[in-house]
């Protein structure tokens, strides 16, 4: 009696932990990609850097901006003349565009333009280059490093979301594998009862796919709780994402096809694990009992 | 009477090399009650093993109910299983069920009946085991004898036409082994053949019968009141 009670607390322990391990598993990736999605979107709000090209005085605007977008799309465009300059030079500063420190201060007509959204920094630079020879464009100011920077975390992040993924969707299928092969283990006189019997290996192998598969539903919809209180707690590091571009960064959301996804995998990712272990084990006894 | 069990050299050898049966030759007919005896460690276990389709000869042939079973693909071994009942020296019992549920487990395994005729059918077992009303019960709380008949009733509930019985009686005390023995009697009475491995003596006195003896790796063929027959060894 004993045995047995010690038999289903470890039993129930397993299921526990397979079930966490594979919640855990399925929700952590999903978080990290609803991060990277935001950070992705905060990018493409962004456009891969914005280039301020500083005009001679009396220069067509208009025809250096058709000059630009004959090398390829922009993603947004504004100029503004040697008063706006000003102003919004005074503004930046916090000050009256006539305040006594800004009169008779010259600033160039500017142009800013947006490069389009996913332009690698290589990419990017390659059509900047070229700008700044252009008859009318005294200079300009692109800030290639902080490109670089947000787009080097972006890669980061997908990286670490994939390695992560590998690692936990592993370790979960592990989890559950060794929990199979554990109550395999624990049945094997039940199975060679069955054997005997006649039982094929689809009948052995019902009742540890039900038990699977509803372990699957139970770490589907923890993961699915977890996913979506993570969802909220991403607010603080996309506040500080919204702080370091400039861009308004909306909250993602776990979406019906996002739990869709997460209902659907882990009852297939268990299942089709469990079947893989039974499988392999029934042919292993089968093998070590000399059996037809 | 027509075959049941044919063996046709039937040799099972086992890595290195050991052989444990060499060239059996025996015949079973339908609805015939055969006791199968020898020394323990002759092969008593393992030709009861070949006929039950738990492991395959390696050599020879094989043939229940004019299949031959060496032949069968090993996905319709399980199958071919269902249609025998097996009844082991240890009867075998999931401890995690009541009796009933025991019983009913060929049943389950065969598929294709209702709950409803399936409890008809396992309270029908029981009865004729001598354990009627006991379904409930839980196999720790039987004895060796009401186990065995467990065992026995689990083996008939989906009616097979031939029983394998490997000492059935091995565990038992001698009134317990005649009981089970007259429960075996009167399955053979219904026209189920019977093939009985046993080495108690005193018991198969009991119970007239032909005999596969298996002696030097190969069965003689004993028949109640005559003498060995000589020309037995080998094919029939």
């Amino acid at each position: 009696m004993m045995a047995r009670w010690s038999r289903r607390r470890t039993r129930v322990l397993g299921d526990v932990v397979s079930v966490l391990v594979v919640a855990s598993a399925l929700a952590l990736p999903a978080w990290l990609w609803l991060l990277h999605d935001a950070l992705g979107s905060a990018l493409d709000a962004r456009g891969s850097g914005s280039v301020v090209l500083f005009l001679e005085p009396g220069e067509d605007a208009a025809a250096i901006e058709r000059r630009l977008r004959a090398d390829g799309p922009l993603q947004a465009s504004e100029f503004l003349d040697a008063a706006a300059a000003r102003q919004a030079f005074a503004e930046f500063l916090g000050l009256e565009p006539d305040a006594p420190g800004l009169q008779g201060l010259e600033l160039p007509p500017t142009l800013t333009v947006q490069l389009p959204a996913g332009l690698e920094a290589a990419a990017s630079a390659a059509r900047v280059e070229g700008w700044e020879r252009l008859p009318g464009v005294a200079s300009l100011w692109w800030d290639r490093a902080e490109l670089e920077r947000s787009q080097a975390l972006y890669r980061s992040l997908r990286r670490i979301g994939l390695g992560l993924t590998l690692v936990l969707v592993a370790a979960g299928l592990a989890i559950v594998a060794g929990s199979v092969a554990g109550r395999m283990a624990q049945e094997r006189p039940t199975i060679t009862v069955l054997t005997l019997l006649g039982a094929n290996d689809g009948f052995i192998l019902r009742p540890h796919l039900v038990h699977s598969v509803l372990l699957g539903v139970l770490a589907a919809a923890l993961a699915a709780l977890l996913l979506t209180l993570g969802a909220q707690a991403l607010a603080t590091p996309l506040a500080a994402i919204q702080q370091a571009l400039g861009v308004a960064v909306a909250a993602p959301q776990v979406g019906a096809g996002a739990l869709l996804a997460l209902f659907f995998a882990a009852p297939l990712l268990a299942g089709g694990t469990t079947a893989l272990v039974v499988g392999w084990q029934l042919e292993q006894m089968r093998r070590g009992d000399g059996r037809a | 009477m027509p075959e049941l069990v044919q063996l046709t050299a039937v040799s099972k050898r086992y890595p290195p090399g050991e052989r444990v049966l060499d060239q059996v030759c025996a015949q079973l007919d339908e609805g015939e009650f055969v006791w199968l005896t020898g020394p323990s460690g002759s092969g008593k276990s393992t030709l009861l093993r070949l006929i039950a389709g738990i492991e395959r000869p390696s050599h020879g042939q094989l043939h229940v109910n004019g299949r031959d079973i060496t032949a069968l693909p090993p996905q319709d071994m399980p199958f071919y299983r269902r249609h025998l009942g097996l009844i082991f020296q240890d009867p075998m019992l999931l401890m995690d069920r009541s009796v009933a549920a025991n019983v009913q487990l060929s049943l389950d395994i065969r598929g294709g009946l209702n709950p409803a005729d399936k409890a008809r059918r396992v309270a029908s077992a029981l009865r004729r085991v001598g354990l009627e009303g006991r379904g409930e019960s839980h196999p720790a709380h039987l004895s060796g004898g009401e186990a065995a008949r467990v065992a026995i009733a689990r083996a008939l509930v989906a009616g097979p036409r031939l029983v394998l019985a490997d000492e059935p009686t091995g565990n038992l005390d001698p009134a317990l082994a005649r009981d089970i023995l007259d429960l075996f009697r009167q399955i053979n009475a219904r026209g189920v053949s019977l093939i009985v491995a046993s080495h108690d003596e005193s018991l198969i006195a009991t119970h007239p019968a032909r005999r596969w003896v298996i002696r030097e790796r190969r069965i003689v063929v004993e028949r109640p009141g005559a003498p060995e027959q000589p020309g037995a060894v080998g094919p029939p």
